[in-house]
């Protein structure tokens, strides 16, 4: 399938965070002859930050990073406050996950409703062809039924396609991933080429808003003391083995951290958000046969296919399983591993391929199965 | 590409023959307090200097009170007339002012002085009926509200207000900065302090004065030597001060007035009639004859502003933040508009250099970006 490359001189918005990919992207589409603009985000609020030492995503000092690439390159650059936004859908619904026993990925809510929602919207205003990011992936598109698909990057250990599962044909359409062909080691090697002081710049790890801090202490400076409520922490047989005080402080596979005296070493099995009580107990117990998807969005909706044999991550770096799915009420699926999984983990996100193409996904649910009806 | 600057109430480029003065004071380098020949040299420039700003604003030499700008004349002001009275201070200002009067307030309001904030009209002009009883009333030591508001241009009922003060014994202060060089400066006669800004009127950064009338005293912000009649210590920036002279001596007056001011509301009409939907900020209050503020409905002002710019058509949607994003003018928002609508905001502030043709690409530079985007969002 051929991947899409827009036209000559197209005028492409490049997202710029200030990071080596990004960077790398937008200085190697000017080269290419495209008309670029670069935006930045504003996410969180810099001079409360200003003394953070270590930049991660798009704190100030990396915006100043991809202002100088961008001058460096006579690129239009812009830096736009998507805060309140940001905030409303990724930040607080992170805490509230974790406050309800579930563990978020903020990366894949960031693309959907801040990137390529909102950018893209204020991309297409600004009269551009494109939206282009840094991310590991790639976009073609299908003649036969005319569909745009979503592909994995070239660079297996790199690729990010599962944080972009929310995307939707019309966005596909307008975007491009311009590293989805480079491996990382080159990425860094243009970015060299291009004479970028970012290329040697390490890769963010953290989440960019918790950045250096521990997520727990993020979620505890956040909320109302009140809101963090103490509880049990109990077996899989019900006895209660010890204290803890927030169901934010563990996820599902935590083995560290219980403060619990046992020969066999146990594990965070699930959080029960009704009874507010963590449930340990040893690694057979954290192997599952099946889960709950819900919020599917399909990027090629698969109709009667869907029982054909997809593989599914579980989470951005599991190892890809097949599973069979099984349509429920309420755009959820049934999800069955052909090999029981470990630590499936509810508020991850599930993604499916078929060979390099994503075709959807969904949110892992903390219910059984049995407790939805099918739809057929 | 052509490039239009109509961002000048943000500030503008160097006149030429504010370059002129400046030259003079590199070679003329002394420190006026000096008592030699080198140092008498620099005073002699610096006191010309002084004269012919004086001029411009409407005071004697004596009068004016070099500082570092106009957000230095404004915490001069304000806080060195708090100084002179720490027991009971009670300042009457407004929440369309500047930051650097409207902060000020805001501070000695946490230190526990009476602040009272005029109720303010659409546009930034003051409700001088509301503000009356508190002159005629209260008393205060101090009433500080602007000649002409930044954002919108509006001008504020000064004359009225400096007479009632006088009347009641009250000290009255405008930041004048706005209103120096777009409109005759009788306006601010009756002011006992006044502030201005080089910068504004094709100087340099970092210098502005402020009048102070019949010797009155202030307790100085920057406290040093004896420099500026004891009003503000430090040695005098020659260089600034030359700048701000020769600004004054080319600057705009009665017959530029008069053309920016037919371009703008002929600019402004035109932008009514592709889009009838359009507000203009102060459209029915007297304004300064360069500032236009336009509100597209549905149109993010961010948005055009960086269309525009990628045109070559410099215009203001608020001020950048340290990371260099666009936050809406609080100013905007104090009068009511909301922040949606202050986000929809463009300020288009022009220079008495402009000429038709200016005026005319950026109307249908403007009109063309709004329309392409009413179109897509109307597709969508």
């Amino acid at each position: 399938m051929p991947v899409k490359s827009p036209k000559k001189g197209a005028k492409i918005v490049v997202a710029m965070s200030g990071g080596v990919d990004s960077s790398v992207a937008a200085a190697w589409l000017k080269q290419q002859g495209y008309q670029v603009i670069g935006i930045s985000l504003q996410l969180h609020d810099m001079a409360v930050k200003e003394d953070n030492k270590f930049g991660s995503c798009c704190s100030l000092s990396d915006i100043s990073d991809a202002r100088r690439v961008a001058e460096q390159y006579e690129i239009p650059f812009y830096v736009t406050d998507m805060e309140k936004e940001f905030n409303a859908s990724v930040v607080d619904d992170f805490v509230k996950e974790y406050l309800n026993g579930r563990t978020p990925n903020p990366c894949v809510k960031c693309n959907e409703k801040v990137k390529f929602s909102r950018l893209m919207d204020w991309a297409m205003d600004l009269g551009a062809d494109f939206l282009a990011t840094g991310h590991y992936a790639n976009v073609s598109f299908n003649p036969e039924n005319k569909q745009y698909e979503l592909l994995r990057g070239k660079d297996q250990s790199k690729d990010q396609s599962y944080f972009l599962f929310t995307m939707k044909q019309d966005e596909l359409a307008r975007t491009i991933f311009p590293l989805g062909d480079f491996e990382k080691p080159k990425v860094r090697e243009l970015g060299r080429k291009l004479g970028l002081k970012v290329a040697n710049k390490p890769d963010s790890q953290e989440i960019c808003f918790v950045q250096s801090r521990n997520y727990k202490d993020f979620i505890e400076e956040t909320v109302p003391k009140g809101m963090l409520s103490p509880g049990k922490i109990v077996d899989t047989a019900g006895n209660i083995r010890g204290d803890h005080s927030g169901l934010h402080q563990y996820t599902v596979g935590q083995r560290k951290g219980l403060g619990i005296n046992s020969k066999v070493p146990l594990y965070v099995v699930s959080l029960n958000n009704q009874t507010n009580e963590v449930v340990i107990g040893p690694e057979t117990a954290l192997m599952r046969e099946e889960c709950v998807v819900s919020n599917l969005n399909w990027i090629n909706p698969p109709g009667l296919d869907v029982h054909h044999d997809f593989t599914a991550k579980i989470r951005y770096r599991a190892k890809e399983c097949e599973v069979e799915l099984e349509p429920l009420l309420d755009n959820r699926l049934a999800v069955r591993f052909k090999q029981p999984q470990r630590s499936i983990t509810p508020g991850q996100a599930m993604v499916f391929y078929r060979n390099d193409r994503v075709v959807g996904g969904g949110w892992i649910e903390d219910l059984p199965t049995s407790s939805f009806a099918a739809l057929a | 590409m052509r490039e239009i600057y109509a961002d000048y109430n943000a500030t503008t480029p160097l006149s030429q023959s504010s370059i002129e003065e400046m030259k003079k004071a590199f070679e003329i380098w002394g420190n006026p307090s000096s008592a030699h020949r080198v140092g008498q040299k620099a005073t002699q420039l610096m006191e010309e200097s002084r004269r012919i700003v004086a001029e411009a604003v409407g005071a004697r030499p004596s009068e004016i009170v070099f500082t570092s700008g106009g957000s230095e004349a404004n915490n001069l002001a304000i806080l060195g007339s708090y100084y002179l009275h720490t027991d009971d201070f009670r300042l009457v200002s407004s929440r369309a002012e500047h930051s650097s009067v409207g902060n000020t307030s805001r501070f000695l309001e946490s230190q526990g002085v009476n602040v009272k904030w005029a109720p303010t009209l659409p546009g930034g002009s003051v409700d001088f009926d509301a503000l009356k009883k508190w002159i005629t009333e209260d008393k205060p030591h101090l009433v500080s509200l602007m000649a002409a508001n930044n954002e919108t241009g509006v001008i504020s009922p000064i004359e009225d207000i400096a007479k009632l003060c006088k009347e009641h014994g009250v000290v009255f202060h405008t930041d004048a900065v706005q209103a120096f060089g777009k409109t005759s400066s009788k306006l601010w006669e009756g002011a006992d302090l006044v502030s201005v800004s080089a910068h504004k009127i094709g100087g340099p950064k970092g210098i502005g004065a402020l009048v102070i009338r019949n010797n009155r005293k202030l307790v100085p912000t920057v406290i040093g030597g004896s420099q500026e009649i004891k009003r503000r210590g430090g040695t005098q920036n020659t260089i600034g001060i030359c700048g701000f002279s020769g600004a004054c001596k080319t600057m705009a007056g009665e017959s530029e007035w008069e053309t920016m001011r037919k371009r703008r509301d002929q600019l402004e009409a035109t932008f009514r009639e592709s889009f009838p939907d359009i507000t203009i900020q102060g459209e029915d209050c007297p304004r300064v004859c360069n500032t236009s503020n336009v509100r597209f409905p549905g149109i993010p002002a961010e948005i055009l502003l960086s269309a525009l710019d990628m045109d070559g058509i410099y215009v203001s949607a608020g001020s950048a933040c340290s990371s260099g994003s666009i936050t809406p003018s609080h100013v905007l928002i104090e009068l009511g508009l909301g922040e949606v609508a202050a986000r929809e905001c463009l300020r288009i502030s022009w220079s008495w250099t402009a000429t038709q043709e200016d005026f005319d690409t950026v109307a249908q530079t403007v009109i063309n970006h709004v329309k392409r985007i009413k179109e897509r969002r109307n597709r969508k």
